[in-house]
């Protein structure tokens, strides 16, 4: 049970602001945007570059690649998406779209540094035992920081003006825009966030494992499965989702066998969309079928 | 419409135009290169293409010296480590490019190239893979014309157990490999060796790549102890593991296969300092040598590059087939690749010395740089391997320790093989 509270943690740890970040994207924007997982592939490559290539202290270079991963998140925004969507195209449009720009920023990467696959530059450590868990003091601080970066967003989305901003936006963005809010300022912002969260989720990654250019698009499918169980318009059905998606795939792989995990990750996705849709935590106004164009309107 | 009509005129110029050109004499012999370029496995990519390189910039160097007259040239297909674009990029290859052969794929996608190549009636020489799915087919039987440059893994693994048995003289040993072809053959072999040396496997671990974690993995391995472990993964995947393992204070000695390499080693060190990698290798002599300064030039990286050498000596010895039958056609390959890579014919170690005796009429055994090239009935070779240790004070993250001959495992795969054979009855 040790192993199973520490390793689910970890794992959660990487899933958490990921999920959380495509939540709010989602929630705000009204699509699935499959850039996303190499947006969490960049975040990691721009902080690799300012640590390894220009010999940044870690803790400096997380902080330029959130910023440097939320300038591109705005970038793709505004070039590829916002006229899109100023062109009234469905959900099912941006979402391909979404593919073919994610291809794009992944095959940049692949140019820029390569198939092979990188380390930040952090001393090794040997884990301890601190209670019931058995980490070392990177993996605790990256918990933490999850856990805080999550808390802060909570409060931030229900506290803010900007959060209440969004949750209007997401709520009914015709009638906030009437109300003299900028949606579109609200949309970046909203990209901001979810765009420096991928690039937190990537660094974990990245610190925990390896940083490779195909790293964002294979969590990707897991983030999504975070996203269903949870609720995809709800920020604590993400977190909630990744926790439960973390300690599922951790406890298949000690109790069943290794190679199940990602299997138990997406039988748990399966069984909740037949179950319930809308997601444990999620209301039922938005369903995943809704993104894909089945539904009919933005409003409906 | 006037325009329409111009365009179409024009279109139609240049297709009777493209069409009414013979093939000249000095017209290119399209040869092909298939290796997973991206993917999982891009580093074999990486690692094999100089070599391809490096072979037809030598056969070009000197107009004489063409095969038929003709300069070699390369056409590359990626197979992005997975069967259906291997399979796109193979058709492609032999239907728009015309290729002669091809130089290719890995364990990953061979497979499903065979039956391509066996309808388009062409040799394939594989550089890379090493799967033991290949010991009983190729070799033109059945009309599959699929021979390798590289051992088969029960050589490699033959190889890893007798180092580790040899070395470290382990009690219990355990396996952990990826759940993909390449690594299963691994697993096989290494589980035969071991039962061959009477060596106890205590955890027999199979993993899903690039995850991004592998804790409960390890420590599921770990749970009895074992002193050796025989691992194969992929680069991205060894950073996590070696990291991890590192993290959780666990011992033992990791032995790897071809896939415990410079680029694994670069990825994962310094948590995989010590790990030992069991690999083709080429010898340390004056001819590698020589050899390896002229790869390095075209690689632009120091050291012998991941199956260079095994991709030089496929592109040679198909340059070499085409001259001995004084033809670039597909059949022609089919009948002569084996007579230019076989005794009794005169040993020749360049391509140079090949070309001329086959002018000069006489039969030739091209030795190839990554080992004789001799083939079975299966078109498989039996090539050296070295022994290398993952360390942070060589500058390339790996040196060589040491080298297994074929005598040193002899007797390991002939035990293999008749526990296959028993298996197979």
């Amino acid at each position: 049970m040790d192993e199973l509270l520490s390793y689910g943690l970890l794992t959660f740890a990487t899933l958490a602001l990921p999920a959380l970040g495509l939540c709010l994207a989602i929630k705000v924007t009204k699509y699935f945007n499959l850039t996303y997982g190499d947006i969490i592939t960049a975040g990691a490559f721009l902080t690799l570059l300012c640590n390894l290539t220009f010999g940044i202290p870690m803790i400096i270079s997380v902080i330029i690649g959130m910023i440097l991963t939320a300038a591109l998140g705005v970038f793709l925004h505004k070039t590829v998406f916002k006229p899109l969507m100023d062109l009234k195209v469905g959900p099912l449009t941006l979402l391909v779209v979404s593919l073919g720009a994610g291809f794009i920023v992944r095959n940049l990467i692949l140019i820029g540094w390569g198939p092979q696959p990188f380390q930040f530059r952090i001393p090794l450590a040997r884990a301890k035992h601190i209670g019931p868990l058995f980490l070392t003091t990177n993996q605790i601080f990256i918990i933490l920081i999850c856990l805080l970066v999550a808390v802060g967003i909570f409060l931030m989305l229900r506290y803010t003006q900007l959060g209440r901003l969004m949750r209007a936006t997401s709520d009914n963005p015709e009638l906030s825009k009437i109300r003299g809010i900028s949606i579109e300022r609200v949309y970046v912002y909203t990209w901001i966030i979810a765009c420096a969260l991928a690039a937190m989720g990537g660094v974990f990654m990245g610190v925990l494992g390896t940083i490779k250019s195909g790293m964002g698009i294979g969590v990707l499918v897991t983030i999504f499965a975070c996203l269903i169980v949870g609720g995809i318009d709800n920020p604590y059905g993400a977190v909630f989702g990744a926790l439960i998606i973390a300690f599922a795939m951790e406890a298949t792989a000690i109790w069943i066998s290794p190679p199940y995990k990602v299997i138990a990750a997406y039988l748990l996705m399966i069984i909740i969309l037949l179950v319930k849709p809308s997601g444990l935590l999620g209301g039922e106004k938005i369903q995943w079928k809704y993104f894909l164009g089945f539904l009919r309107s933005r409003q409906s | 419409m006037k325009k329409l009509s111009v365009i179409a005129l024009v279109a139609i110029c240049i297709g009777l135009f493209s069409f009414a050109q013979p093939v000249t004499a000095a017209d290119p012999i399209p040869l092909g290169l298939l290796l997973p370029y991206t993917g999982d496995w891009a580093w074999v990519g990486a690692g094999a293409d100089p070599g391809a390189e490096l072979a037809v910039q030598e056969i070009n160097a000197d107009e004489s010296l063409w095969p038929i007259g003709r300069p070699i040239k390369l056409y590359k297909g990626d197979t992005e480590t997975k069967s259906k674009p291997a399979i796109e990029a193979a058709r492609k290859l032999y239907d728009v490019n015309k290729v002669v052969g091809i130089v290719g794929p890995s364990s990953a996608s061979i497979r499903s190239v065979i039956p391509l190549s066996k309808e388009a009636g062409a040799v394939e020489i594989s550089p890379t893979a090493g799967t033991t799915k290949l010991d009983v087919i190729g070799g033109g039987i059945d009309g599959e014309h699929i021979y390798r440059t590289v051992s088969s893994d029960v050589v490699m693994t033959a190889g890893m157990v007798y180092y580790a048995m040899k070395t470290f003289n382990p009690k219990k040993a355990a396996t952990f490999t990826a759940d993909t072809e390449g690594s299963r053959s691994i697993y096989g072999g290494v589980v035969d060796a071991c039962k061959v040396k009477g060596l106890p496997l205590v955890a027999e671990i199979e993993f899903p790549l690039n995850q991004a974690s592998y804790r409960a993995e390890l420590k599921k391995l770990f749970a009895d102890k074992p002193d050796v472990i025989f691992w194969e993964a992929n680069p991205e995947t060894d950073a996590t593991i070696f990291k991890q393992w590192y993290e959780m204070g666990l011992g033992g000695q990791w032995i790897g296969s071809d896939f415990a390499n410079r680029t694994s080693a670069k990825a994962s060190l310094p948590a995989s300092e010590g790990a030992i990698g069991v690999n083709p290798g080429v010898l340390e002599d004056e001819r590698t040598k020589a050899w390896g300064e002229r790869l390095n030039k075209i690689s632009g990286k120091e050291g012998v590059t991941p199956f260079s050498a095994n991709t030089y000596d496929a592109t040679i010895i198909f340059a070499l087939a085409i001259e001995s039958g004084k033809s670039a056609d597909r059949k022609s390959i089919v009948e002569n690749v084996r007579k230019v890579a076989q005794p009794p014919g005169e040993k020749v170690y360049n391509y140079a010395d090949g070309i001329k005796l086959l002018r000069a009429g006489k039969k030739i055994n091209y030795e190839g740089i990554a080992g004789t090239q001799d083939w079975n009935k299966f078109g498989d070779p039996i090539t050296f391997l070295k022994v290398e240790v993952m360390t942070a004070k060589d500058p390339s993250g790996m040196k060589r320790i040491g080298t297994v001959v074929p005598d040193d495992i002899n007797d390991i795969i002939a035990g293999v093989l008749k526990i296959r054979a028993e298996r197979g009855k």
